[in-house]
């Protein structure tokens, strides 16, 4: 892909690597879990979330680690554990931000 | 009356956008898609309906598990788009889109994009030869402009390349908008992008028809 690096993590790409926090899982259940997190808020159409697992592997945020039929399952590395804590505390700034300035 | 419709392609897959606007207004009006064919799109007669159509680049949803959730989400396959795209249709309205984030979107085209690139490095290149091929006897005065019947057809390609550095110039403008975070607009721009595409064609029959005219004028001994 031409862009080299992911600047900025999209609310899909920030609740799918936040999918895989606690446990590995296939794209399906990603969605799924994602759907029931957000109380359908957020859903992920099969071109955003293959696209997603595709650039994060490239990105090394996410791995496979295990192929069971259709099923492929996916694993948060270090760097993608990094990158969501980052993001965390890149959110809780700017709700903090927010919080002091009022409603 | 016939349940299958032949149209001639006026707007390329790569102006993604107009061309899914093109499809659904087409089935808003009863015109199902069915397959591309060499010249263009084949439509089955069918019943009025807001059916949504999406492209996508070649190859990306190619794992099975991919193709089940799209299918567990009312999208079906339809068969490849031209060159670079494959087509997916969904007549649920409730369904999510096949993209539901236009900036995951376009990192989804930027390795089409990248070929893209190519290809119109070498359209240009191929279009210089053609201009020096074309121009030099003229500017060295080996022939007469006035003397060169292939001046016209020489307008003619330099419509039709026009006409493909605008495809592509719309296909990089929704990558652009995509990254913005907007999402694609499937309103009725497509109608004028069509317009666009038949002018390259009027153009080649009123050269076609001047050729034949001045074939005709000529003497026949």
């Amino acid at each position: 892909m031409g862009r080299k690096t992911l600047e900025l993590l999209t609310e899909s790409m920030f609740y799918v690597l936040m999918s895989l926090l606690r446990e590995d899982r296939c794209g399906t259940e990603m969605a799924d879990w994602v759907q029931g997190r957000t109380g359908g808020r957020v859903r992920l159409g099969p071109g955003t979330l293959y696209t997603i697992l595709a650039k994060f592997q490239e990105e090394n945020l996410i791995r496979e680690t295990a192929v069971d039929g259709r099923r492929r399952t996916y694993t948060l590395t270090d760097e993608g554990r990094r990158r969501y804590l980052e993001e965390v505390a890149r959110l809780r700034a700017c709700l903090s931000d927010a919080e002091e300035e009022g409603q | 009356m016939k349940d299958i419709i032949r149209k001639l392609i006026y707007i390329e897959p790569l102006d993604m956008d107009h061309f899914e606007g093109w499809l659904e207004e087409m089935a808003r009006k009863g015109l199902l898609f069915e397959r591309m064919s060499y010249w263009g799109v084949v439509f089955r007669r069918g019943e009025p309906a807001a059916i949504r159509y999406r492209l996508e680049p070649a190859g990306r949803l190619w794992t099975r598990e991919s193709k089940d959730y799209c299918r567990e989400l009312g999208w079906n396959y339809l068969g490849q788009a031209g060159q670079h795209f494959e087509l997916y249709a969904n007549p649920d309205p409730e369904a999510p889109e096949l993209h539901t984030d236009p900036v995951v979107q376009s990192y989804a085209l930027d390795l089409l994009g990248k070929r893209l690139r190519w290809y119109l490095g070498g359209l240009a290149a191929l279009t210089l030869l053609l201009l020096a091929a074309v121009l030099f006897p003229v500017l060295t005065r080996q022939a007469e402009i006035a003397n060169f019947p292939n001046l016209c057809l020489l307008v003619f390609d330099l419509f039709v390349l026009a006409q493909e550095i605008r495809t592509y110039i719309s296909f990089f403008r929704l990558r652009r908008q995509l990254a913005e975070g907007l999402p694609p607009q499937r309103d009725g721009s497509w109608r004028r992008s069509m317009g666009w595409r038949t002018l390259p064609i009027l153009v080649g029959l009123a050269v076609l028809l001047l050729e034949l005219g001045l074939l005709a004028a000529l003497p026949l001994s």
